[in-house]
């Protein structure tokens, strides 16, 4: 489970990608400009990009993202268990 | 096979520049650099002070003539959990951001986000009316809009001369 701030986004403006193993996190942030002039200025202005390799194992077909009050959740469930399989020897 | 503690001889009356003097003055920045890389930088004593545990949500604010803005990132959170409180030159932005993870009983492997209490106190750039603010939260981001103070409008004093 991912979960990613991403404070004044719009969910349709939210690509969630996962390619090769990689899992990739574009948002693009409307402008925040305040009318009036500035007094302070602490946070950034600009989209969000953001990748992390997973690798093998995870089941990219099933992945969930849900973005609720500017906090993204990116649910990847893994795949079942593949290897190591035992393998039953019969007798002839 | 022993080891030997490195000796400072504090007290064998050695001249300053001395290895004495190095290990202190090591000694000194390491506290510095420990005072100050272990807190963020907005808790710096010449910005505010939080305590352990709490973190402080960037604040941008912006003036014109009659209205003051302010908006903060508080992603994540509930609108339920959040005070906002307003004196006549300072405004009070608290509450807590909640783990929904933590409460489903699963570890975090990797962690950037803050999570737990938080509050910030701004000093507004003139008086405003307390009567007069209006907070809206919508999607991670909290908007204040305060109305500034009539009594704060510049006026012009007249200058009494003696009869």
């Amino acid at each position: 489970m991912f979960v990613a701030d991403i404070p004044g986004a719009r969910a349709d403006g939210i690509d969630v990608t996962f390619d090769d193993g990689v899992l990739s996190v574009v948002a693009a942030v409307p402008a925040r400009e305040l009318p009036g002039r500035a007094v302070r200025q602490e946070y950034g202005i600009g989209n969000y990009r953001r990748s992390f390799r997973l690798g093998d194992g995870f089941d990219g077909s099933a992945i969930s993202a849900d973005y609720r009050r500017g906090m993204l959740t990116i649910r990847v469930p893994r795949l079942a268990a593949v290897w190591p399989r035992k393998v039953e020897v019969r007798a002839g | 096979m022993s080891l030997i503690p490195f000796r400072t001889k504090r007290s064998s009356g050695m001249e300053p520049g001395s290895l004495a003097t190095l290990a202190d003055f090591r000694n000194e920045m390491n506290r510095l650099f420990e005072g100050f890389f272990s807190r963020p930088l907005a808790a710096a004593p010449w910005f505010e002070t939080i305590e352990p545990g709490q973190w402080l949500p960037a604040v941008d604010m912006a003036e014109n003539d009659t209205r003051i803005h302010v908006r903060a990132e508080l992603p994540g959170i509930d609108p339920k959990d959040v005070d906002v409180s307003v004196s006549e030159d300072r405004l009070v932005i608290s509450g807590e951001k909640r783990s929904e993870k933590e409460s489903s009983g699963e570890g975090w492997s990797h962690r950037e986000s803050h999570c737990g209490s938080f509050s910030r106190a701004i000093p507004l750039p003139e008086p405003v009316d307390p009567a007069r603010v209006t907070a809206r939260y919508d999607k991670g981001v909290l908007t204040v809009e305060l109305t500034k103070s009539p009594a704060s409008a510049s006026r012009k004093v007249p200058v009494q001369t003696k009869a």
